[in-house]
């Protein structure tokens, strides 16, 4: 973690080749890609189930269909890009990752994702 | 990097308020320095609005932007231009030496007693919320949990406690993928043999 550019060199080619992945397949009619351990272990969604097919949906444009398989996912990439956009300018903006960083907003958030884990599995969706 | 615009005398009587007499001290490269003068600190090319900074009369660190006379500061910062004659060069120091010297009771910055305040640890909270999504609910929000008590441990001045919370939430993180990493290739073997038996 001392040296960060070939870190971000090799994240980005990572997201790359798994972008193409989900962009090709559809993780619902292949048995290749990894079934949530959660689930197969609870028979319980956890937040994140149904992700991959709500990203192999996203990457074609299909944006109801993503918002269908995981609501929670949605809503969570921008906030994920924000983060990431913070981390890269910390040193310029150090306020706008202090902000996103803060313990009341680590908090919120992750009530969120359990009150979204109740909910789903309460509701179905 | 000694450059200062043309227009010397005009300001002069605005900064001479704080400088010589007031000192700063700052951190830059997560190092701690001075006492400085207004026109010592703009020599730094990192100097700028989001240098930590402090200076007698101050409770606790602040950024140099929100110093009462950051518009003096700022608003003085030498613009690149023609370079000056080496003679101002040479008073300008001579002018500041004494200065420097004379100050020998040198306060250590009272609020922080290791005398730098660091960087705030990472909160892990993008990759804690990946592993949640990807992978396992409950370590997930293990590393959640820890993420949260970086930033308030930190604001209260317990750095060494915000690292550790800070490293904790790491490791989660790190426990979670590792578990997903064990649990990926299994589980596509465990399909595919059971699709073709």
């Amino acid at each position: 973690m001392t040296s960060p550019r070939p870190l971000y060199i090799i994240g980005v080619a990572v997201a790359a080749v798994l972008a193409a992945v989900y962009f090709m397949f559809d993780p619902a009619g292949s048995g290749w890609f990894p079934r949530c351990p959660f689930l197969t272990l609870t028979g319980l969604q956890c937040p994140g189930c149904g992700s991959q097919r709500a990203i192999h949906a996203l990457l074609r444009g299909d944006i109801a269909g993503a918002w269908r398989l995981n609501a929670l996912l949605l809503i969570e990439l921008p906030f994920m890009g924000l983060l990431a956009v913070a981390w890269i300018m910390r040193r310029r903006r150090p306020r706008l990752r202090a902000i996103l960083n803060s313990g009341p907003l680590i908090l919120t958030v992750t009530t969120i994702i359990i009150i979204w884990t109740i909910v789903r599995n309460i509701a179905h969706i | 990097m000694w450059a200062r615009h043309d227009s010397l005398s005009h300001d002069r009587p605005a900064f001479t308020r704080q400088s010589p007499f007031m000192q700063y001290w700052i951190v830059i490269n997560n190092e701690q320095r001075g006492p400085f003068t207004t026109d010592q600190l703009r020599i730094f090319p990192e100097f700028g609005p989001s240098t930590p900074i402090w200076r007698r009369g101050l409770a606790d660190w602040t950024t140099a932007g929100q110093l009462p006379e950051a518009a003096e500061i700022f608003g003085h910062r030498p613009v690149a231009g023609p370079a000056p004659s080496p003679v101002v060069e040479i008073q300008e120091v001579r002018q500041d030496s004494p200065v420097m010297a004379a100050s020998t009771p040198r306060p250590a910055p009272a609020p922080d007693p290791s005398g730098e305040r660091p960087e705030m640890p990472p909160t892990y909270l993008l990759w804690a919320i990946l592993s949640t999504i990807c992978c396992c609910l409950v370590t997930g929000i293990v590393a959640c949990y820890y993420a949260s008590k970086v930033s308030p441990l930190f604001n209260r001045g317990d750095f060494e406690g915000a690292r550790k919370a800070s490293e904790k939430a790491g490791w989660w993180v790190v426990i979670t993928f590792v578990a997903g990493l064990i649990w990926t290739p299994f589980y596509t073997l465990y399909t595919l043999l059971s699709a073709s038996v």
